[in-house]
């Protein structure tokens, strides 16, 4: 029998068990038996005999090592931090931010609708103005609304509005460019992939 | 030295907390630190479980990124970040495991693995292959057990807090898993020494 470091002796049935679960490798025995093992496999011909029954067993697994690292794989993982959060959650959670901004469009539609309803045809209190000249829309849908104007806070920015500053909102345009409305997600493309 | 093994692992352990803090506080320069540390051993350890390369580097790359995504909540001194890593990955690992049982279950089926005629000569990358296929045959946290211990050289217990289960729970793991292993691999092992 060998002895641990608190003296304790090291059977040969628990020699056989750490080879069993290790193998016959010292780097990978419990630290505290690794000296007591390590003596009994010193004068033990027993010992020795089935660490190498353990050895050939290490050996066949050690053909079986994973590849190296790839270095574009590598390269990619090195250059998360820069990518930043505007994919995927926020494209994510875009979505119900495109969805808000729709029901805000038809909200001001239906306000201006409302309006247009009230506003009696033919009202005169222009004080004699010709009916047949055209002056302001008649709702909001006839309208061009400038995305300054939209009275929801945090919706309306300068990557919805079009080039000519109109607001051409659809699900797909919202989804594309969506740039990281929310503070402190810490997101890449990868999660889209793999979740 | 086992593959993988770490030594000095309270400097490692300190550098990580360190790393992790520059990360947490938005500076970018010190996530490349944790890439160069960490990212090798996880993906090899998710490839030895899952047998794919491509699938391997997903795993590891969903690990590093959650790993950004949670480094300002990260607490200093507390579980290793090593720990930390091999467990997600080998929660992604078992979880895309098991879809891809599910699936194509032949996958997973027993290989015969003793094919090999009497007298062939088995070359380096058919034993490769060989045990790589018969780790595909161990059931899942056997073969993660070995993937911790045999593969990345990690110490029993933290073997076993990434599992969490006790350490003698992990011997028996490993022991039931390097027995089967032996089981399908024995033409490869009389190869090996020689007999017929």
């Amino acid at each position: 029998m060998g002895e641990n470091e608190n003296g304790t002796e090291l059977d040969f049935d628990r020699f056989q068990a750490i080879l069993d679960a290790y193998g016959a490798s010292p780097d990978r025995w419990p630290a505290e038996e690794r000296a007591p093992a390590s003596k009994l496999l010193a004068r033990s011909a027993d010992a020795k005999r089935i660490h190498a029954a353990a050895e050939h067993l290490d050996s066949v697994l050690d053909s079986a090592v994973p590849p190296p690292l790839d270095a574009a794989f590598a390269e990619r993982i090195r250059g998360l931090p820069p990518r930043k959060p505007e994919a995927a959650s926020a494209i994510r959670r875009s979505g119900f931010a495109a969805l808000t901004r729709i029901a805000a469009v038809l909200l001001v539609g239906l306000v201006g609708v409302a309006i247009g309803l009230a506003i009696p045809r033919g009202s005169n209190d222009g004080g004699g103005a010709d009916l047949a000249t055209p002056t302001a829309p008649a709702s909001a849908f006839e309208a061009e609304i400038p995305v300054a104007d939209l009275p929801v806070d945090g919706f309306a920015d300068a990557a919805d509005a079009d080039a000519d500053g109109t607001l051409g909102l659809s699900l797909i345009d919202a989804l594309a460019t969506e740039s990281a409305p929310f503070a402190g997600v810490e997101v890449s493309v990868a999660d889209l992939r793999l979740e | 030295m086992a593959p993988g093994h770490a030594d000095g692992a309270g400097e490692v352990i300190d550098a990580d907390d360190h790393l992790v803090g520059r990360v947490a506080r938005g500076d970018a320069s010190a996530w490349p630190g944790l890439v160069e540390r960490h990212l090798g051993a996880v993906t090899g350890f998710a490839w030895t479980v899952l047998g794919d390369r491509a699938e391997a580097e997903d795993v590891a790359q969903e690990a590093f990124v959650r790993l950004m995504r949670k480094a300002p909540d990260w607490q200093p001194g507390g579980a290793k970040l090593r720990t930390w890593l091999f467990r997600v990955a080998t929660n992604l690992s078992t979880d895309r495991w098991r879809k891809a049982r599910r699936a194509r279950p032949e996958a997973a089926a027993p290989a015969n693995l003793n094919d090999s005629g009497e007298g062939d000569v088995i070359r380096p990358l058919d034993q490769a292959r060989a045990v790589r296929k018969a780790l595909r045959t161990l059931p899942e946290r056997q073969r993660v057990a070995i993937a911790l211990v045999h593969y990345r050289g990690l110490a029993n217990r933290e073997a076993a807090d990434i599992l969490g289960i006790s350490v003698d729970a992990l011997e028996s793991l490993l022991a039931r898993g390097r027995r089967a292993i032996r089981r399908q691999l024995s033409h490869l092992i009389r190869d090996l020494l020689g007999e017929s």
